[in-house]
């Protein structure tokens, strides 16, 4: 594959052109202390490399709340008639962290299998990413190194390593010098409008540039993920998931803004003439109390304790039997951001902290 | 033949009812879908039997109680509209307070002195507590805050029209704050009271900048005790946060802590 180097400045107009061309996201800070994946304006400086995780994953793109998968009307017949819904327009997805393009890599997976969601992966086929290799932590929250998703380049066009020092406090020079692979032919057609020089060494660059990451990166489990995975399938530790259970408000945070969380439910909206209406979807989340409520009012996880074990269980053990890798990426999102402090870092280390002592 | 649908507002602002005729785009749609018997914001109609009877305000007479049980049972549906309806709202504040020191508040010290010695001079307020709609009557459907969702007055209305139960999710503001990428109003230095109330008003209020008060009221589920120890957290007084809980949040549950 080709590699490129170029400099913060050329890159920051390379964006600015390519935002011409297409729907061009990439992280903004908010007016406080947070980033969203937004539209590219020239009020910021480029955040690119050293921005906290964003309140919600660039995935999210792809898989909009609100979509209307399809509308539909009566004619004078009685007979109905369907139309697209939302319309699926090209976009460009720039500055992904490798843990948020793990976790849409995990969705582009539960997306496609079985039956196919059309209208996930035709919005995903007109999304570019242009993603990049962190060197150091986000902040005190990341774990992506003990859930596999440091270095993880599948389903970038583009995939960049700073090669420079990264720190959040202190401005990059712009004349500083970044590597980008080329890892699609779209991403062959993208870089074409950069002012680069091709790069003949690039996996030498690549090893300096991240031989100064702090060892080890981020967070760590207790035991590797596979081996928690494993333990969190054989055994269980209600106790803990009591413990958490006690302080969470069951409000859905933790998988609003999780990047490997795809359950959604549907509404039909009905519109005021009776003849004509629209399936929207709308993102759900396993630990509101009503997530699994059926018929008659019955709840098969009525209990809060029963809704965090189900999420933990979901990233660590029923998801990765289905698809053969964890589905929590050390994003720390959840962690980050539950209002009482409800981290799935802290959940598996004691489930498996618990169930090692209870062998004991 | 159509629908009837009426309104009836007790002790309440009347402002639910306005926050509808503010809909100008659907109210024509909507009038010919059903038959306004009873609006006294709008018209002075009445009818015998209603499909739809919405109950705008809260109770606080013996006579209130009356006419609403008289609604009730020449109602098909009986809705809640808005925050007076469903949780008492901000006039439930008087059932924690003495009518006596409630008196003094408003009227000051002359005034309660007054009637210690003179029972004249009690207002018809004074000695009741201030009920919901479903502390008298048994309730349909709630459309929760203050004012009310356009939104979904609407969707209740399609869905009846329509023969389908109307169903609002009892989700915390949370997931409509996550839903529009809202920044966290505890991240702001703010503190809130969405983790422990009904959203479905799409955290209007967060969106535009401000904090959630629980307008809508507290989630059957709400854990109160850890809010309370979060709120404590960020260095809140138990005061504050007592009177905060209180604003609208005039629930038993929650007026313990």
């Amino acid at each position: 594959m080709n590699a490129y180097l170029s400099n913060l400045n050329q890159i920051e107009s390379w964006f600015f052109s390519l935002a011409e061309k297409q729907a061009f996201f990439l992280p903004r800070k908010t007016q406080g202390i947070n980033y969203r994946f937004e539209f590219i304006d020239h009020q910021q400086p480029l955040d690119l490399f050293s921005y906290k995780p964003t309140i919600l994953p660039p995935g999210k793109n792809i898989f909009p709340d609100g979509e209307i998968l399809f509308t539909y009307n009566k004619d004078n017949n009685g007979h109905y008639h369907f139309h697209q819904g939302t319309a699926i327009h090209s976009q460009l997805l720039a500055g992904v962290r490798a843990c948020d393009l793990k976790g849409i890599y995990l969705l582009d997976k539960a997306f496609s299998d079985g039956t196919k969601d059309s209208h996930y992966l035709q919005r995903r086929e007109k999304t570019d990413i242009i993603a990049f290799n962190c060197t150091t932590p986000c902040d005190d929250h990341c774990f992506c190194e003990a859930a596999q998703s440091l270095d993880f380049q599948t389903g970038a066009d583009i995939f960049i390593t700073p090669l420079f020092p990264i720190s959040s406090n202190k401005e990059v020079h712009k004349k500083q010098q970044c590597l980008l692979e080329i890892l699609t032919p779209r991403g062959a057609e993208l870089i074409k409008s950069l002012v680069s020089q091709k790069c003949s060494n690039p996996q030498k660059l690549i090893k300096q540039a991240l031989e100064n990451r702090p060892k080890p990166f981020g967070r760590q489990f207790l035991t590797p993920v596979k081996q928690l995975s494993k333990v969190i399938h054989q055994e269980d530790a209600e106790s803990i998931y009591q413990q958490y259970a006690e302080r969470c408000f069951s409000c859905g945070t933790c998988n609003l803004v999780c990047p490997t969380c795809y359950c959604f439910d549907t509404k039909d909206e009905l519109n005021l003439d009776g003849n004509s209406g629209q399936k929207t979807r709308h993102w759900d989340a396993c630990l509101n109390p009503g997530f699994a409520e059926v018929a008659g009012g019955h709840n098969f996880r009525a209990d809060p304790a029963a809704r965090q074990r189900h999420r933990v269980r979901r990233k660590f053990d029923y998801l990765p039997q289905r698809f053969e890798q964890t589905f929590c990426t050390g994003c720390g999102r959840c962690g980050r951001q539950c209002t009482t402090g409800i981290d799935i870092f802290d959940i598996v280390n004691d489930v498996y902290l618990s169930i090692q002592e209870s062998k004991e | 033949m159509k629908p009837k649908i009426a309104f009836f507002d007790f002790a309440s602002c009347e402002g639910c009812q306005l926050a509808l005729l503010n809909c100008e785009d659907i109210l024509l749609d909507l009038l010919e879908l059903v038959d306004l018997v009873e609006f006294r914001e709008a018209l002075s109609e009445k009818s015998a039997h209603y499909n739809i009877a919405f109950i705008e305000g809260s109770i606080h007479r013996e006579e209130d109680t009356k006419r609403l049980l008289d609604i009730r049972s020449r109602s098909q549906y009986l809705v809640a509209l808005g925050a007076c309806a469903c949780n008492g709202n901000v006039q439930a504040r008087s059932n924690f307070i003495a009518p006596a020191e409630n008196y003094k508040l408003i009227y000051g010290e002359e005034a309660r002195n007054r009637v210690q010695v003179d029972k004249h001079y009690w207002p018809l307020w004074a000695h009741t507590r201030v009920r919901s709609v479903e502390e008298v009557v048994k309730v349909d459907f709630h459309l929760r805050g203050c004012p009310m969702d356009a939104g979904e007055f609407l969707t209740l209305v399609k869905a009846l029209l329509s023969n389908q139960i109307p169903h609002f999710p009892a989700n915390a503001v949370c997931v409509e704050c996550k839903r529009n990428a809202n920044e966290c109003v505890f991240d702001k230095g703010m503190s809130c009271l969405g983790p422990i109330a009904y959203g479905g008003c799409d955290a209007v209020c967060i969106n535009n900048g401000h904090v959630c008060d629980a307008c809508r009221g507290l989630l059957p589920y709400a854990n109160v005790d850890a809010h309370n120890e979060l709120m404590l957290k960020k260095g809140i007084s138990k005061e504050a946060i007592q009177s905060r809980y209180r604003l609208f949040c005039s629930a038993e549950k929650i007026s313990q802590t």
